[in-house]
């Protein structure tokens, strides 16, 4: 164990100290250690977000190019006034929020299904789970690429089955009808695992004398679901859901590669305008206006959740 | 919590080291130092035939023998918005392939280096194809070719089905029909998706001018005049008679194309090199060319050109290269994998060549009487009006509209938009 040896007095609010022989900085600089701690933090956060998103906004207010990124002049609210006298921007908004909805709906229910059965012991469980994550794992080009193949109007193996039931050829990727219910199934099974996960993971942290007790109270497993198994998730579910909404508002990878936004522009999402807007005509003011709404939408929906959520706890508390 | 002065020391060395490391990384190369020049074409990954086309121009060591070429190679389909990305934020390879299309904008944001130094050293061997790449009286690229469509047929397919060769559009229709029914192969196939905005929107411009049409004409947007909308309307009563395919992407129909399941196609000749070298010979036999049937002989043509890149590091050394490109011997080899082509100088095909691929002159004969989808008085606005006439294109195939109804409408659009 090292003792303090001396201690001298540099200037106010500074101290040089010897220990076992070495020289060490106290006072002020370890005032300001933690803080020095947190700056890479904060400077990740400052330079990745806080200053895109900025210069984001600051671009929706002007006419940037993308091949002539410096060129652009600021013409004011002309880029808002453009989209909203645009149909498709309101398309894509509509587009979205019901992509949005049933992504978020069918992926939380089917991964709390999923997570509820794979709950229960049974033999083979843990391979199961690993498959059962698997399509979470995968990446989002491959993906894109099974799904493209399976809903191929011609050769693809639902189109196959369809065919051989009578049922005729049903255009997935081509049909403006059937487009956004194919990429909502798409993306729905690349990330129920997610939430498959999530809510295991609470539900194994559920103490098993409570499932006891409401066995000795003779409940069935129905009643045990409700009284034991729901109110313990549900604030795992409801932040997962979140998330899931979050995410699938910015969505872009598998709804692009699937559709490219098409057919007719059934499936151009907020984000895929962006994308549209960006890099096919250039328009970068443009794109960044859209932007700027993508990112109001995300944050309504985050308004909303923590305002019913803090409505929800002080209901409680009384 | 306290920290050592050997630790403050050692952070504040490291950082410099890191410093010093990126500023030596950073220092450019001394003259004859080796150098490394990327060159962008999405031909690379055509399969086999872009390994080929790769292979004539990897062993190319600049004038000094100190140059290595990187090839990168980008699929097509997002070639040019990946290229308008990287140049917008001053990056991108040193030398690149550019379509017409793409030409105009880039070269006026100044992100296309001039060559009037390399076309004076090498003008004499070159022909007319390259004076299109002349701005405002600066030159900023050489032809590295310029395919022709043309289309193009299984002629098996045609004889199981006991057809001829189509010169009108009834023809195609009905022979397209006969294919379908009789062998079971697909009749015609084409892009008829937004997706491939860039490919869909120079097959179309085959259907645009064969019906004697124009995006624009004396320096007026005519999206919705009646040559379009019979144009469109051709093309969607194909569509909509089952001898076509449907959502299947250029590669894959292409590839069926080559597999000798599909009749009829309109394509230019690079993909026909791509499919024929990818294909069994006993079907690349059967392919051949024809004219367009329809009653304007006019096809599209599709000029690429190389340029160079002005935020490129070895600018000199690009320019280099892009003069070798057009060298007898250079010619000659890209021509050896490319074929049918118009290339910066004139070579001709070999008889070895013309004996294996007998579309070769049939697609070459087209080239004459050809045009760019450039919208004159609107180049750099091109990609635009192409996009508003194919999304009324997607609308009446998949939507359901009504040709002249999805043409006024994006006629309307492309005037707001452009003022």
């Amino acid at each position: 164990m090292q003792t303090l040896t001396s201690m001298t007095p540099v200037r106010a609010g500074y101290t040089k100290q010897s220990v076992g022989g070495r020289t060490r900085i106290g006072g002020f600089t370890a005032l300001l250690w933690p803080y020095l701690l947190i700056v890479p933090s904060i400077a990740y956060l400052v330079v990745m977000l806080l200053i895109p998103l900025v210069q984001g906004a600051a671009l929706s207010l002007t006419d940037t190019r993308l091949i002539n990124p410096s060129g652009g002049r600021f013409v004011g609210l002309d880029n808002y006034t453009r989209l909203i006298e645009q149909p498709l921007f309101w398309q894509s908004v509509g587009t979205t929020l019901v992509y949005t909805a049933f992504t978020v709906l069918f992926a939380v229910g089917i991964g709390t299904i999923a997570a509820l059965l794979l709950n229960r012991p049974f033999r083979g469980r843990t391979a199961v789970r690993s498959m059962m994550a698997l399509p979470w794992a995968l990446p989002t080009v491959a993906t894109a690429l099974v799904f493209s193949w399976m809903f191929n109007l011609s050769n693809g193996v639902l189109n196959r089955g369809s065919q051989a039931l009578g049922l005729g050829q049903i255009g997935w990727l081509t049909d403006p009808r059937w487009g956004l219910v194919s990429v909502t199934m798409a993306s729905v099974w690349a990330v129920f695992p997610l939430v498959m996960l999530v809510v295991l993971a609470a539900m194994q942290s559920i103490p098993e004398e409570l499932y006891e007790a409401a066995s000795l109270d003779g409940a069935n497993a129905w009643q045990s679901f409700r009284a034991v198994t729901w109110p313990h998730i549900t604030p795992t579910v409801r932040v997962v859901a979140l998330l899931m909404t979050i995410w699938s508002i910015r969505r872009f990878e598998i709804i692009f590669l699937l559709t490219g936004g098409g057919p007719n522009n059934s499936t151009t999402t907020l984000v895929v305008n962006v994308y549209r807007e960006a890099f096919q005509d250039e328009q970068l003011g443009r794109a960044a206006a859209i932007g700027v709404f993508g990112l109001l939408l995300s944050l309504v929906v985050t308004f909303v959740y923590f305002a019913a959520e803090r409505r929800r706890t002080k209901r409680e508390a009384h | 919590m306290r920290i050592s002065r050997k630790s403050f020391a050692v952070a504040i060395a490291s950082a410099g080291a890191l410093a010093l490391t990126s500023c030596a990384a950073a220092t450019p190369t001394d003259d004859g130092a080796p150098v490394s020049i990327t060159f962008a074409n999405w031909e690379f990954t055509n399969g086999e035939a872009g390994e080929r086309l790769w292979e004539q121009v990897a062993d190319y060591t600049g004038p000094d023998g100190n140059v290595t070429l990187v090839k990168e190679a980008t699929a097509f389909t997002s070639f040019s918005d990946k290229l308008n990305t990287e140049l917008g934020a001053g990056g991108g390879p040193d030398v690149f392939l550019v379509q017409d299309a793409q030409f105009n904008s880039l070269a006026r944001a100044g992100l296309l280096e001039p060559l009037d130094d390399v076309y004076e050293r090498v003008a004499d061997g070159l022909n007319a194809s390259n004076d299109d790449a002349v701005i405002d009286g600066v030159r900023y690229g050489l032809n590295w070719e310029r395919p022709n469509y043309a289309m193009l047929y299984n002629a098996a397919l045609l004889e199981q089905a006991q057809v001829e060769v189509p010169t009108t559009f009834q023809e195609l229709l009905q022979a397209a029909e006969a294919i379908q029914s009789a062998t079971g192969a697909q009749g015609f196939a084409g892009r008829t998706s937004t997706t491939e905005l860039d490919g869909w929107a120079l097959e179309m411009g085959n259907w645009v001018f064969g019906h004697g049409g124009a995006l624009a004409v004396d320096g007026e947007v005519t999206l919705n005049s009646a040559e379009n909308v019979a144009a469109l309307e051709s093309f969607a009563e194909l569509y909509r008679s089952g001898a076509m395919t449907v959502g299947d992407d250029s590669s894959t129909f292409r590839t069926k194309f080559g597999q000798g399941q599909i009749g009829f196609m309109f394509d230019n000749a690079g993909a026909i090199v791509s499919m024929a070298s990818n294909a069994d010979p006993s079907i690349s036999s059967q392919f051949h060319a024809a004219p367009l049937p329809f009653e304007t002989p006019t096809v599209v043509a599709n000029p690429t050109w190389i340029v160079v890149n002005p935020h490129g590091k070895h600018i000199e050394a690009a320019k280099d290269f892009v003069e070798w490109v057009v060298n007898p011997t250079a010619q000659q080899r890209i021509s050896s994998v490319q074929g049918a082509i118009r290339f910066a100088t004139d070579v001709e095909l070999t008889d070895e060549f013309i004996a294996a691929n007998p579309w070769g002159l049939e697609l070459l004969a087209l080239s004459d009487d050809s045009r760019t989808t450039v919208v004159p008085g609107f180049e750099e606005d091109t990609k635009a009006l192409w996009r508003e006439f194919l999304t009324a294109a997607e609308a009446v195939l998949v939507g359901g509209a009504d040709v002249q109804d999805a043409l006024d409408q994006a006629q309307t659009i492309v005037e707001q938009d452009l003022g």
